[in-house]
């Protein structure tokens, strides 16, 4: 029986030999200790002030490597994006539906229906970018000062032709599509099996 | 790919190999099959204080083939066959398994409900209906990437009746894993299985699993 398992375990082995699947979007993020981020960036956050211990990422994609920053301020869940060498990129936070102007969600909603049979929110972020000063201000007083750009990311599972799928959608703050990513989810066989 | 097992029942001990190999391959974007190859060989036996000794002894082979069909976003059905191999005898066992997915902030959670029955020509018809969560929590990072360690914590309570006698299983896996590249995975672990409650012949079988994923 030992050879039979033997033999068993070289079939098993070279019938179903490593087969590479279909190219997926390369997208991997790393915890970074501080030590290795940009002073610059350590002091925007510093300048912000969070109200929980400060996370830092290095996110890496195909055109793009960046640093990320994750915290907890004013009850919001805050994602701050730095280049390489510290120069901020945006400012992202969590956010709930009802924080959107009822005029804008409701064009969002609208575009929405007309996307997908059935759609379902997972997360809604706030966007904003533009100056230094003007993030933090707007950061501390939860509101836009007028020199930043606001724009809405949203992640939603859709369904249209009877297929369900994660996207990721972003929205101008008048509520027009910016940008519609799908979202590869990852693999989980090692946990399902 | 070694693995060892350990029983603690009256002060025995069996220490084995089990090698476990598990392949998955996506047929389309609804249905994807699973291949799982294992075996068992014991290395080592303790049955009492005085008696121990190194000894290669075959157990048996399982083989199975999976096949899922998506259901939801996260979810799937899953149908399969197992073939177990033993020296003297083959048992079948024909599997039904309901898997879906849910996600709490950085760490993912996979909830199996299955039903399975086993058949030998020497044991009567074994009917099981058990519930499995696995957690997986990335140790660098909110999601899970190429070249980084995991850990992994399966959780499973089995319910058991054979011949008209109801069993009842617990099962406690912690594993360590590492993403060796986007096709394979390799996990270290210990499988703690506590069975015969029922019987009042609390039995504690633990083992050291080493799970190859490609």
């Amino acid at each position: 029986m030992n050879t039979i398992t033997i033999i068993l375990s070289i079939c098993f082995i070279l019938l179903f030999p490593f087969v590479s699947k279909a190219q997926q979007k390369y997208e991997s993020e790393y915890r970074m200790k501080s030590e290795m981020i940009p002073k610059s960036a350590k002091q925007f956050i510093d300048l912000i002030g969070p109200d929980s211990k400060v996370k830092w990422y290095k996110e890496i994609s195909l055109n793009n490597v960046s640093f990320e920053a994750k915290f907890k301020h004013k009850k919001k869940q805050f994602s701050i994006e730095f280049d390489t060498s510290g120069i901020l990129q945006d400012v992202e936070f969590v956010i709930k539906k009802s924080e959107i102007a009822p005029k804008v969600y409701n064009k969002i909603e609208g575009k929405l229906d007309s996307l997908y049979h059935k759609w379902k929110f997972q997360k809604i972020q706030t966007h904003y970018t533009g100056p230094k000063g003007d993030l933090i201000t707007s950061i501390n007083k939860n509101k836009p000062s007028e020199l930043i750009k606001v724009s809405y990311e949203i992640v939603l599972k859709g369904k249209a032709l009877g297929n369900t799928q994660l996207f990721e959608i972003t929205f101008n703050d008048q509520g027009e599509i910016q940008d519609i990513q799908q979202i590869v989810q990852d693999k989980a066989d090692h946990l399902e099996y | 790919m070694s693995a060892s097992k350990i029983v603690y029942a009256q002060s025995q001990t069996r220490v084995g190999l089990l090698p476990t190999v598990n392949y998955n391959h996506k047929i389309n974007k609804d249905w994807d099959i699973n291949f799982r190859f294992e075996s068992r060989h014991f290395v080592f036996e303790n049955n009492t204080p005085e008696s121990s000794n190194f000894k290669y002894e075959y157990s048996l082979s399982d083989i199975s083939v999976l096949v899922a069909r998506k259901a939801g976003l996260n979810s799937k059905f899953v149908l399969g066959v197992l073939t177990r191999l033993e020296p003297d005898a083959v048992a079948y066992r024909t599997i039904q398994q309901f898997i879906f997915q849910t996600k709490i902030k950085s760490f993912r959670l996979v909830h199996r409900i299955a039903t399975d029955q086993t058949f030998s020509s020497n044991e009567a018809t074994e009917f099981r209906l058990r519930y499995r969560v696995s957690a997986e929590i990335p140790l660098s990072g909110q999601k899970l990437d190429v070249k980084e360690f995991y850990f992994k914590f399966n959780t499973e309570v089995l319910n058991g009746v054979q011949d008209n006698v109801y069993d009842l299983e617990f099962r406690l896996v912690p594993n360590i894993g590492y993403v060796i590249n986007k096709q394979h995975k390799i996990e270290l672990g210990l499988d703690n299985r506590l069975d015969s409650f029922i019987d009042n012949q609390t039995r504690l079988v633990s083992w050291i699993t080493v799970n190859w994923f490609l």
